[in-house]
């Protein structure tokens, strides 16, 4: 593995969470209302929105609060919520956890579906089979992720009683009710990302079992499943992580709105109630940890590329 | 003192009465609901609307953070189902000859949930701290604001003084919860309040940054046989949809509120009572005064004319709530004039726009704000209406960050939106109408209005304060700084196995009277 390299992909990966954190900040600079008297709400004296705004530091001027900001930030220390009083790093722990739990689940349920699905589809292509895994794929991309979560509420929830319609426990108070409440949430998330990952993995694969080698070990008299598993997939798994690395990156955004739906205390319900509560400190935060996912995924999927395929070279 | 209605032996009169009414509901309560009067059972799973902001009573500002505090803390004074001022830690209270200063007789058998008596040293503790300049809490001026003094008169007594006389200090002090009496070993080291220790019938005993909250019985709480409950878990659901999915589903037993458009389906469900109340808070159109053309009161007045409330009404909140020409409406009877000088008529509008110069119409702008849909709705309505008296009205509904700032520097046509958190007529006529009103954004200014609601803050004699309200909602509502619009209906909805809580006009949600069989 090329240490320069990794350096490298690591190096901008930094760069980029910088980057969008600095956009955030901009963009909230912009945006009309004041902070100060948001949190007050309507029935605040101006004496007392003064008071906070100065308390808040909004009076000093934007270059020395992103500064500051950032120098805290990189120190590990995101501030205080203007919501709460409380500080951010504690609370976008828990927050994260959940968003991870449910990011993690729906893209293992995404897998579960998605590479048997893709793999038959792919050695059948034409069959009745891979018709319904076509149409699967394309009801999965076309239907939106909160009305797919509204009808499994409907449906197992309110219709059949099985499972809770929302709500969260944690794992470590209640195992078995924390998984009743994840599934819902979470095939919601995987079924969306599964009907674009089955796709991929039938295209991947179909392109490589036309491969020379692959005929080469078909007529040495390889077994068919050895051929596909050992043979073709490992080659196909290259274009594979790429798309389930973008994949995660857009569960992640599904998962803001999955996350209202089955109100699930992740980091997508508590940046949107930052929005709605023009709490600064509390937004950048939850933004600038989804860009560092973000960063973060799409690295691994780099430095995977080497694990899939020692051939890689870069320079 | 003389000429108060409410005087110390009336009061202590009423209080044997509440607390007998109170034992006899314990103890049927206790016979029905419970084994035996003082062994709680059964938890209400509730799920809030928003998200808290804290618990610290002087410095949180949201409503899901005040009814968390409603359960756990007491206030010297409180206002009963009915929206009645009513006795709780104090026993009694008088104001002093000059009006300046009121003392309150305190209770002397309750005790804080850590066990330690409640004094008088306690109430001056807490309303000091409220009104600390330094805490800047947006509610200091309903324990007399940032000037007044609070002292400990004896054990069991305290008096405030304050600049002004101040006639309506007890109501004040009932209103909500930033006036409870919490015990100073509340405070952290850093000086903040995490988790405020009350005599309320609840304790906070666990704490999920803003996603839940664990209340447990009170076992020092002073009202005998309450609570019934053993533990509240609250959990906020703000999309709506969730919410209700949490009730019908069995995730929850008992939902802050619900939208109006889905009542008809919560009452068909079987398992589900939906409850309702008339809100205390009014909707309203705000003008700007300072601009034309409707620095012209006949404008004003056709403006308000031109309405069909009632049509309002069923677009706005799918006809829950009644029309409204004045502040006050049912949730606050004693203060409920029936003044309706604006039912619809076109031809007198009309005849008001041609006496002020303007009878072919003008353009206007409506602004409600993105975050209330109801007031969006209203907001069209009224487009349509407005046209027969030529008025052509644009729509105009920003995000409430901007608004909130339009509205406070003046740069709008009229705002649109509720007027929310009242129980004293002094919070609908004072804030928002008086020349040196902290909420007066319209720039209304009449020296008779103002000098009627100074002197109706200043006395404690409710007779006298109803005639003066009257006088000067009459005023209010001819001059027509604000167009009323309709009067609200607070829904609610539980699971039948919930029982004894009550839908109250002033939206508390109290949970110590409730029953989960």
């Amino acid at each position: 593995m090329n240490l320069a390299y990794v350096i490298q992909r690591v190096l901008l990966a930094v760069l980029v969470v910088i980057g969008s954190s600095f956009v955030v900040f901009g963009i909230l600079e912009f945006v009309p209302g004041d902070p100060a008297r948001i949190v007050l709400g309507v029935t605040a004296s101006e004496d007392a929105v003064e008071a906070l705004r100065e308390r808040m530091g909004l009076n000093d001027p934007w270059y020395d609060r992103y500064g500051e900001w950032l120098w805290g930030a990189l120190h590990g220390d995101f501030g205080t919520s203007l919501n709460t009083q409380q500080p951010i790093g504690p609370q976008l722990v828990n927050r994260l956890t959940a968003t991870l739990q449910l990011a993690g689940a729906g893209l293992f349920i995404a897998g579960l579906i998605a590479f048997p699905l893709g793999l038959i589809s792919a050695t059948r292509p034409g069959s009745k089979l891979d018709l319904g895994a076509s149409v699967f794929s394309q009801i999965g991309i076309s239907v939106p992720d909160f009305w797919m979560g509204i009808m499994l509420v409907i449906l197992f929830s309110l219709t059949l009683g099985w499972l809770p319609p929302n709500g969260y426990t944690p794992i470590t108070q209640d195992f078995m009710d924390w998984l009743a409440h994840l599934v819902l949430p979470a095939v919601t998330a995987g079924l969306i990302s599964a009907a674009i990952l089955t796709r991929f993995v039938r295209s991947a694969m179909l392109e490589v079992l036309h491969m020379d080698y692959v005929r080469t070990a078909r007529s040495k008299g390889v077994r068919e499943s050895t051929v596909v598993l050992r043979h073709a997939l490992r080659t196909a798994m290259i274009s594979i992580v790429t798309v389930a690395g973008l994949q995660l990156t857009a569960l992640l955004s599904a998962v803001v709105v999955i996350e209202i739906v089955f109100n699930w205390p992740g980091l997508g319900r508590l940046a949107l109630n930052a929005v709605l509560d023009r709490d600064y400190p509390m937004l950048q935060a939850a933004v600038v940890t989804m860009a560092t996912l973000v960063a973060l995924i799409n690295l691994i999927v780099d430095l995977l590329y080497f694990v899939l395929d020692p051939r890689i070279e870069h320079t | 003192m003389s000429g108060q209605s409410l005087n110390r032996r009336t009061f202590l009169k009423r209080m044997g009465a509440t607390t007998g009414a109170l034992y006899a509901a314990t103890t049927l309560g206790s016979g029905l609901l419970v084994p035996s009067a003082y062994a709680q059972t059964g938890v209400l799973r509730a799920a809030w609307q928003n998200e808290w902001d804290g618990f610290d009573p002087h410095i949180v500002s949201t409503s899901a953070s005040f009814q968390v505090l409603n359960n756990v803390i007491d206030t010297l004074t409180t206002f009963n189902d009915n929206t009645q001022l009513v006795p709780s830690l104090a026993t009694s209270w008088e104001q002093s000859e000059d009006g300046r200063s009121w003392t309150f007789h305190l209770r002397d058998d309750v005790r804080f949930s850590n066990g330690r008596q409640m004094t008088a040293e306690d109430v001056v503790f807490s309303l000091s701290r409220l009104t600390d300049p330094e805490i800047g809490s947006g509610n200091a001026s309903n324990a007399g604001g940032t000037e007044a003094e609070w002292e400990a008169v004896d054990r069991f007594t305290v008096r405030v003084t304050t600049p002004e006389p101040n006639g309506i200090l007890p109501r004040l002090v009932g209103v909500n919860k930033a006036t409870g009496i919490i015990a100073e070993e509340s405070l952290e080291d850093d000086g903040t309040i995490q988790t405020p220790i009350g005599t309320g019938p609840f304790v906070i005993a666990e704490v999920d940054g803003t996603t839940r909250v664990r209340l447990e019985a009170n076992p020092e709480y002073w009202e005998p046989g309450l609570p019934l409950l053993e533990a509240v878990e609250i959990t906020p659901i703000p999309d709506e949809a969730a919410r209700e999915a949490a009730l019908l589903g069995g995730e929850v037993d008992w939902l802050w509120s619900v939208p109006t458009q889905s009542v008809d389906r919560f009452r068909s469900e079987s398992g589900v009572v939906v409850g309702t109340s008339p809100d205390l808070s009014y909707n309203y159109m705000g003008m700007n005064l300072n601009r034309e053309p409707f620095d012209d009161v006949r404008v004003r007045q056709a403006l308000a004319m031109s309405l069909n409330r009632q049509q309002i009404v069923e677009a706005a909140v799918f006809g829950f709530g009644r029309p409204l020409q004045e502040p006050i409406g049912p949730g606050l009877p004693e203060f409920n004039f029936n003044y309706r000088p604006y039912d619809r008529n076109i031809e007198q509008a009309q005849q008001l726009l041609d006496d002020a110069g303007v009878g072919d119409g003008f353009e206007m702008e409506l602004m409600p704000n993105q975050g209330s849909q109801p007031m969006i709705r209203a907001a069209e309505v009224m487009q349509q209406q407005l046209q027969a008296i030529n008025v052509n009205a644009e729509i105009f509904a920003p995000e409430v960050g901007e608004w909130l700032d339009r509205q406070s520097n003046g740069n709008f046509d009229t705002f649109m939106w509720a007027w929310v958190v009242l129980i004293d007529p002094d919070q609908y006529y004072f804030l928002q109408h008086h020349s040196e009103g902290q909420f007066n954004f319209t720039g209304y200014s009449n020296e008779e209005f103002d000098r009627l609601v100074e002197q109706a803050r200043q006395t404690g004699d409710i007779e006298r304060r109803k005639e003066l309200y009257e006088q000067a909602n009459k005023i209010l509502v001819d001059d027509a700084p604000y167009v009323y619009l309709y009067n609200p209906d607070r829904i609610q909805s539980w699971a039948d196995n919930v029982q004894g809580f009550v839908v109250r006009p002033d939206g508390r949600q109290n949970f110590k009277s409730v029953a989960v069989r």
